[in-house]
Parts: structure tokens; C-alpha cells; sequence
């Protein structure tokens, strides 16, 4: 805590001089333009009107307009231009690193297996656990090579609580059926709202015979991002 | 800059006026309140706190902005009344084929011709290049023509080297098929991302702004 404080107190009596006024405004003055020059922080800062807006920053030149900081690592910026980054984002991808043979067509977890960020809300088995309760943008890509012709595929999307053996199916991505039988890929792009502890689960059905789903990061991947 | 400095300074041996103290406290009563009611500005405002919350603001039961941030006058985030947040300084791209394009049997660079928007110029001759390091979404739409039985696979290519995203589709009989691809992805500044075609027979892509597109956008 850094208050203002002045460092003559007058009493009755007694002379005052010149130097005295004089220490006491320098005081409020260097107070203040420390302040206003940034070299000296505030310790706490409130603004509050119900008419102008409370709070604007407007930069002239072109250093950052905005740093907030936790702890001096800064974890959210608006840099000249008005370039939002927000250091601290929530943001997990994993992927099926190799071939996966099904031979049934009943709906079944796709075991996601290689996380690949520092932030990891997925586990090895490919189960996310959301940390943070929000809103996630959710993409899923999951290719497949069907044994048969006129094959269709379903993804879902299933979402638990950890602890918890029973889920809900909350979204569904139907691919239509093909004539031939080649590689293709189902894709799903969800916006969820997520609580903390719940679980996200994802499953491939098809309405054939058994398929493959092919390994590959750039094939077969899910990625989960907090953005609200 | 716009330091506070009082009027007099007062010598020793002099009279000390109650009018040369008004002076001076005014100075300060009017420098802090026209700070106050956002009159006049502070250069800048640092707010450092290990126990309260540094900086709070509330726009009370107004409906006004509750914070504006501000690029040489220019709104570049804006939080709303209600807390609506925009960000209007955010990288953005939507860059899309606005003619027919025909690319050869194997692989071939979708050619982006046109823009939609591209708020930081960013985007160039296909190829869209950060301009800071972060997270972005992208996604591609193309709609091609190939032949009944063909294959065909749409990728993201981040630094030219390797496809980052892709997706196949199977030709259907006499119908022109979009393909899409969508991932978030973690870039440096400099990094480049573009889009590419692969089929074993020749491609038409259809140049509409509707049919095929590519957008990115800075998400944090």
C-alpha cells in the first residue's frame, strides 16, 4: 500500500515557513505524477458512472493500449491495432495417432491418444475434463474407410461428469452414404456450454459393416477451445 | 504529457497570501476532478494489488459502454453495456475464388482471389501470413467439380511443408460437391497458412463468394 500522505503536519503556535508549504504541495505533486506517468502503481482503482463511460484508454502513439497482468506475466493484451492476446487461453487438441480396426458398426468411443498442448483437458483415452466452467468451441474431425459401399457415418458427442458412469448424447453429425468405398471424413463444429467436471466423450457409429478409422493429426483430431 | 504542478512556490522571508494557497489547491482540486469526471486524461494508470481486485468497472444502471479501449481515437475493443465485448481490432480474413479455377490431376493450391475482408492485410496470393503469434480458427469451403468416381482431399498447409488439417469427400454423379475443413491452431507471426486441393483426376473449383471461401480469425 502506497497512500498519500503529506510530511509536515502544522499545530498551532508555531511558525510556519515557506519550505514547509512548499515540501507538503511537492508532496501531493509528486504523488500524483507518479501516478500519472505510470512510474508509481495505484493500489486499487475504481471508476463508476451511470452516464459517461466508466473507463477509456486510448493510445496516441503505438505502444500497447491495454496489459493486464498476474503477478507481472501479462495474460491479456490489446497491442497497437487493437490486436487482442489472451496469453492464458483454454485450448486442448489430441488426435488418433494410429489405424483403429472396428469391426462391429455400433456406436463406440474414438480413442483419441495423443494430446498435443500444454494445456490439457484431454486424457489418453480421449476424455476431456473440463476445468473451467464456460463456453468451448468444439471441432472434431474423424476420417474413416468403410469395408462396404453406401456407408454413412454417425458422430456423437457424449458429455458426463467425472465420477459419474451414465452420459447424455448432445450432439450428432450424420455423413451421407457413398457409393464406392474410399477414405472420408466426418466432421463435427459444436459451440458448448460446459460446467466444471464435465466430461466430453466422442463416438463414431456407422450403418454397415465394420470400417477403420484412420490414425493421423491431420485426419483425425479434436480440439476444444474456452471462448467465453 | 500532462503533469500537476501548483502555480506558486513560495520563498522564504516572503508573505505567504491565503490567496497564493487558494491558487495552489485549486490547481490540485481541479487536475484530480477533471481526472475524475474523465474530463482531461491520465497519461497512463498502472494499478498493482496482492489482496483486492487491481481495477474495477461499473457502469452502474446506465446503459453507456463500460470500457472502451481506444487506437488514436479509434474504438479497437469496446465492452458493452451488459457486458457485450467487441473487438473490432481482432485479425480477420475471409478471402474467396470469384472465378472458376482449374487445377491439374494431383495437388494444386486453391487461389483465393478475392476478399471479403482482410482487416490487417494479411492475406496475399493465397497465402494468409500472421501478423502475431497466437491462436487462431481456421476454416475452408470449396465446391469442385470432379468426376463421378474421384477422390478428393482438402488441406490446410501451415508453412508450406505439411498438411495440418484434412478431409476427403467421394464424388457423387452430377452434383458439384463442397468440401470443408475447420481447425484451431496454434501460430507464430510470420507463420503462413494456406489451402490445397489433391484428386487423381482434374479439378474445377467453383469461384463464387458463397461456394468457396476461407476465413480466419485471431481467437486469442
Amino acid at each position: 500500500m502506497s497512500t498519500l500522505a503529506v510530511t509536515n503536519t502544522f499545530r498551532n503556535g508555531e511558525r510556519i515557513t515557506a519550505a514547509i508549504f512548499n515540501t507538503n504541495y511537492d508532496d501531493i505533486v509528486t504523488y500524483v505524477n507518479d501516478r500519472n506517468t505510470a512510474a508509481a502503481t495505484w493500489d486499487g482503482m475504481r471508476s463508476e458512472s451511470t452516464t459517461t463511460v466508466p473507463l477509456t484508454a486510448n493510445q496516441t502513439g503505438t505502444a500497447d493500449i491495454v496489459n493486464l497482468k498476474d503477478n507481472g506475466t501479462t495474460v491479456f493484451q490489446v497491442k497497437d491495432g487493437g490486436i487482442v492476446t489472451m496469453a492464458s487461453y483454454i485450448y486442448a487438441r489430441t488426435y488418433l495417432a494410429s489405424n483403429n480396426v472396428r469391426t462391429s458398426f455400433a456406436s463406440a468411443k474414438v480413442a483419441f491418444d495423443t494430446p498435443t498442448q500444454t494445456t490439457q483437458l484431454f486424457n489418453n483415452a480421449g476424455v476431456a475434463t473440463i476445468a473451467s466452467a464456460g463456453l468451448y468451441m468444439a471441432i472434431a474431425n474423424v476420417a474413416v474407410f468403410p469395408s462396404v459401399s453406401n456407408t454413412s457415418f454417425t458422430l456423437n458427442l457424449f458429455k458426463g461428469v467425472v465420477g459419474s458412469s451414465s452420459s447424455s448424447n448432445i450432439s450428432r453429425t450424420v455423413t451421407r452414404k457413398v457409393s464406392g468405398v474410399s477414405i472420408q471424413t466426418t466432421r463435427m463444429v459444436e459451440m458448448l456450454s460446459l460446467a466444471q467436471n464435465e466430461t466430453l466423450t466422442l463416438e463414431i457409429a456407422s450403418n454397415g459393416a465394420g470400417y477403420t478409422v484412420v490414425g493421423g493429426t491431420q485426419l483425425t483430431y479434436f480440439s476444444l477451445l474456452k471462448v467465453a | 504529457m500532462t503533469n500537476l504542478a501548483v502555480t506558486n512556490t513560495f520563498v522564504s522571508g516572503a508573505i505567504i497570501t491565503a490567496s497564493g494557497h487558494n491558487t495552489n489547491y485549486s490547481d490540485i482540486v481541479n487536475y484530480i476532478n477533471n481526472r475524475n469526471t474523465a474530463v482531461a486524461s491520465w497519461d497512463g494508470v498502472s494499478v498493482a494489488s496482492s489482496t483486492i481486485v487491481p481495477l474495477t468497472v461499473d457502469n452502474g444502471t446506465g446503459t453507456q459502454n463500460i470500457f472502451e479501449v481506444l487506437d488514436n481515437g479509434a474504438g479497437v475493443l469496446v465492452v458493452k453495456d451488459g457486458g457485450y465485448v467487441d473487438m473490432a481490432g481482432q485479425p480477420r480474413v475471409r478471402a474467396y475464388r470469384s472465378s472458376n479455377q482449374s487445377i491439374s490431376a494431383g495437388t494444386g493450391q486453391v487461389t483465393f482471389n478475392a476478399e471479403t475482408y482482410d482487416l490487417k492485410g494479411e492475406f496475399a496470393a493465397g497465402v494468409y501470413t500472421a501478423g502475431h503469434t497466437g491462436l487462431y480458427l481456421f476454416t475452408a469451403t470449396v465446391a469442385v467439380s470432379i468426376g463421378a468416381t474421384d477422390v478428393i482431399q482438402l488441406t490446410l498447409i501451415k508453412n508450406g511443408v505439411t498438411a495440418v488439417a484434412a478431409t476427403f469427400v467421394p464424388a457423387v454423379s452430377g452434383v458439384t460437391p463442397s468440401v470443408c475443413v475447420a481447425d484451431i491452431q496454434s501460430m507464430t507471426a510470420a507463420d503462413t497458412m494456406e489451402v490445397s486441393l489433391t484428386c487423381t483426376n482434374n479439378m474445377t473449383v467453383t469461384g463464387t463468394e458463397f461456394q468457396t471461401f476461407f476465413t480466419v480469425y485471431k481467437l486469442a
